[in-house]
């Protein structure tokens, strides 16, 4: 089947069976390297991507629930000072994630972050979990988040 | 600290994983694997195979393909005799992966079983694959009159790698007998030389491009070897590139593990609770392929008593061949026999009611005096004031009085509501480098170019995990040769391009190789202004004399440098669930000298939590390493509830610390012990498993009770 998708902004279309993975079909005809299949069954969050808005794990979609869905992975923000603020708050917390999970530790901090530039702690222990790369603790990856949301909210005047 | 540059290249990294590869008419690979776990193979008939699929069994391996490493072979593919469920039988090669595993379902092999053994005991005497004994003075003489004797024994479990990439090779066939390979790896020149002995080539016509492992935690030394190799053979059957990729499940099932241990202790002590004599046995399971072994055998001995000394002492470590997984070097390898004896000096102090701190303080090995091995420190060990830091950061000495008070007043745990606390206080080596004289025989070669732009080019094939060290390294050769840092390039990782450095195993990237291209460095200096450009040096590690190593006697100086650390772990039970809250690390670091402390720290920080999940959680493996536990659904995060870490880097005026040294696996041999100690002065449990969970912990209070003295086992 034929499905057309918006991926980072663009429209795109892929020629696809519907049970295919989103994740599949983003690296195999989308060229996107950021979303690593690993376990394949949604728990290592090596995959994951923004679906309409929310953090998912790509592997676990359908392609037939793909039809039409907005779609963000890290290459969208390329670019930005959304990415910027990231890389900043990432650096002032001194958190290096390994790269194998960094673009996805990225796209995440930008989910959270654009939800609420003032995320609470304890919450962010719960959404970090998200992706399970042992590379660095979590308590920096909290860190790193909530400075990225100190320059976020710094650019928005708030 | 990392700049947002620096960040910024990892974030927006366009790094090529293995998987990731797409070549035109590139087919897929899938293993067949043995489900017997100890059997001969009669009979192997794959079903009728669908157009473009091919079947590849050990009749295609060339006279001399295995995985070869300091004397130990692991087969690639079986011919004869299984000895392990999952042993790669024959490959299956074709277009797609779904047709592939349905043929697989249909490969009917007939074996001859025999009798498997996952056993590790003293009955098990003729599964031992190879031990080494050590003893210093009279052991016989010091258990004669002993004032007291403590014995105990320990066991601990698995440790799985979980790395964050499953394994996965390319491989392709370039014509003229050339083969190009690509896959993590932490040494690309072992690939190499495995590849073409298994495809039957020469290795300079084998060329292995390198990918970052990541984290690999040693568990991409050798076991990639028989991947690239598999890969390889399909793509020389086809003659079309081939992808060999390990779901995460398969992964976890046939990769390599820490292995699992039975230690017994017997200690002779004086009025003083001093040991006057020692007597360590230590078992471990090597697997179905012994790999790594002399290696392994000596880490276990050197660590046997920990930092502490004894009048007389006698270690035995024999490695045990078993049916289970091959199990083979990764990070903390020799963790088991620091944890057992930081048991043993908590058992004694247990015992003579002495503080902890000042036990340990008392009983380390003194400047002057040597250890079991004759390893005489000229410089006193930094541990004093290691215990010294970390027990004042967490006040230590108050909060000990005061769970002990708690403990003893309250009675039973039953019936509280209130959280039982603990803390526990413990001490832990790393050695840098391969131990005893490995580290002349492991090639280590760096090599370093300064060309006639001014460009400054490192060729070696060590490269570590951490990109802050690779950012580290290119700072030193900017500031010592007088360039900028964007002049200094890293050659590209493959075997055509980099010399042999080695694996990067036991900090060697860190601790020699840092070295190793200081000294390339000078060399390039001292012929500057008297060469033309290009200059290159190439250096490689020769052991200092002063630093001999017996192998007879198993005595002298063990490794080339060593890092120290002291750690407390303080923790709550729940009175009612028995679940384990970890309140606080602090540890106490002497590192040598730091060449980065925020990416030290974050390695550190990381690492406390690998140590506390191998503590605390169990494998995803059976106690047989056979079947996975849960599968793949054991793959989640190493310790959910992350605790507030402390850490403080000591510098101390040692020789050694002079130069940077391992410290990623320094958590491993402290914080076991530590947590062992502090849930046992919770609970008032005699013992506690390991790795432990709710269960039990609920279990060794029961014995602690009933007035037993239990056993420290495994869960």
């Amino acid at each position: 089947m034929r499905i057309r998708m918006t991926l980072n902004g663009k429209e795109t279309h892929v020629e696809c069976r519907p049970e295919d993975r989103l994740g599949v079909v983003l690296r195999d005809q989308c060229g996107v390297r950021s979303a690593r299949m690993d376990c394949a069954v949604g728990r290592c969050g090596a995959c994951v991507v923004l679906f309409e808005g929310r953090i998912v794990s790509s592997c676990l979609i359908p392609m037939f629930r793909a039809v039409g869905a907005d779609i963000m992975t890290v290459e969208g923000l390329y670019g930005t000072q959304d990415l910027v603020d990231i890389e900043r708050g990432f650096a002032r917390a001194s958190f290096e994630p390994c790269e194998y999970c960094a673009p996805v530790k990225t796209l995440l901090a930008h989910a959270i972050i654009s939800e609420t530039t003032r995320p609470r702690k304890e919450e962010l222990f719960i959404q970090t979990q998200t992706i399970r790369c042992r590379c660095t603790s979590y308590h920096q990856f909290v860190e790193g988040i909530q400075f990225a949301a100190e320059h976020r909210r710094t650019h928005a005047g708030e | 600290m990392p700049t947002a540059r620096h960040i910024r290249g990892v974030l927006r990294t366009r790094q090529l994983t293995a998987a990731e590869i797409r070549e035109d008419g590139m087919l897929s690979v899938i293993t067949v694997r043995s489900e017997k776990a100890h059997a001969r193979i009669i009979r192997v008939r794959p079903p009728a195979l669908p157009e473009g699929v091919h079947w590849i069994d050990a009749t295609a391996l060339s006279a001399r393909a295995a995985v070869r490493l300091r004397g130990d072979t692991v087969p690639i593919l079986a011919a004869d005799m299984v000895r392990y469920v999952g042993e790669p039988i024959g490959l299956l090669v074709g277009p797609d992966r779904d047709t592939l595993m349905s043929v697989r379902d249909d490969v009917r092999i007939t074996y001859e079983e025999f009798e498997p053994t996952f056993a590790i005991d003293a009955k098990s005497e003729q599964s031992v694959f190879r031990s080494v004994v050590r003893e210093d003075g009279n052991i016989a003489e010091a258990f004669r009159e002993p004032h007291d004797v403590i014995e105990q024994h320990c066991t601990t479990g698995v440790q799985e790698h979980f790395y964050p990439d499953p394994n996965v090779a390319f491989a392709a066939g370039r014509g003229d007998g050339r083969f190009e390979v690509t896959c993590a790896t932490q040494w690309p020149h072992l690939i190499r030389r495995t590849v073409a002995e298994s495809v039957g080539v020469r290795a300079t016509n084998v060329k292995v491009y390198a990918v970052e492992p990541g984290q690999a935690l040693e568990g991409k030394v050798w076991f990639p070897a028989i991947v690239a190799s598999h890969a390889a053979l399909a793509a020389r059957r086809t003659g079309r590139p081939c992808l060999l990729r390990y779901s995460r499940s398969e992964d976890l099932m046939v990769s390599p593990k820490r292995p699992a241990t039975k230690i017994r202790q017997r200690a002779a002590l004086d009025e003083q609770g001093a040991m006057v004599g020692v007597d360590v046995e230590i078992r471990y399971d090597a697997g179905a392929y012994p790999i790594l072994t002399d290696e392994t055998l000596r880490r276990m001995l050197v660590a046997g008593l920990g930092a502490y000394r004894a009048g007389s002492a006698r270690v035995r470590v024999s490695a045990y061949r078993t049916n289970s997984v091959p199990t083979g070097p990764i990070t903390g390898i020799e963790a088991p026999a620091w944890y057992a004896a930081e048991a043993l000096a908590a058992s004694i102090v247990r015992r003579t009611e002495s503080d902890p701190v000042e036990w340990k303080q008392r009983n380390v090995i003194a400047p002057g005096a040597s250890s079991h091995v004759q390893e005489a420190p000229a410089e006193e060990l930094p541990v004093q004031s290691l215990m010294g830091k970390a027990a004042k950061e967490s006040d230590f000495h108050r909060k000990f009085a005061a769970f002990e008070l708690q403990r003893k007043n309250r009675g039973t745990i039953f019936g509280q509501i209130e959280p039982a606390r603990g803390i526990g206080i413990a001490i832990g080596s790393q050695g840098t480098g391969f131990s005893g004289r490995d580290e002349e025989h492991v090639p280590s070669m760096v090599r370093l170019e300064l060309d006639e732009d001014g460009k400054v080019w490192l060729y070696n094939s060590a490269r570590p995990a951490s990109a802050a060290l690779q950012a580290t390294w290119k700072q030193t050769l900017a500031t010592r040769l007088g360039v900028e840092p964007d002049s200094v390039e890293l050659a590209s990782c493959d075997t055509d391009t980099v010399p042999d450095s080695g694996p990067t195993i036991f900090s060697r990237a860190l601790g020699q190789q840092t070295r190793l291209i200081e000294q390339a460095c000078t060399a390039v200096l001292a012929r500057r202004f008297d060469q033309p450009l290009p200059i290159s040096a190439q250096r490689s590690y020769r052991r200092p004399r002063r630093q001999a190593w017996d192998p007879e006697t198993h005595s002298g100086q063990p490794y080339p440098a060593r890092s120290w650390a002291a750690c407390v772990v303080e923790v709550e039970v729940d009175p009612v669930s028995f679940d384990a809250l970890v309140r606080g690390v602090w540890m106490a670091i002497d590192g040598g000298k730091i060449l980065d402390g925020a990416g030290a720290r974050q390695t550190m920080l990381a690492t406390i939590n690998h140590a506390l999940s191998w503590t605390a959680r169990r494998p995803v493996t059976g106690p047989d390493i056979s079947r996975p536990l849960e599968g793949h659904s054991g793959f989640s995060a190493p310790f959910r509830r992350e605790p507030q870490s402390h850490i403080d880097f000591i510098s101390h005026d040692r020789k050694s610390s002079k130069h940077p040294l391992g410290i990623g696996e320094l958590p491993y041999f402290c914080i076991p012990a530590a947590f062992a100690q502090a849930i046992e002065q919770a609970t008032g449990a005699t013992s506690l498993p390991l790795p432990s969970s709710p269960v039990s912990i609920f279990q060794s209070f029961e014995r602690g009770a009933r007035g037993e003295p239990g056993e420290r086992g495994e869960g």
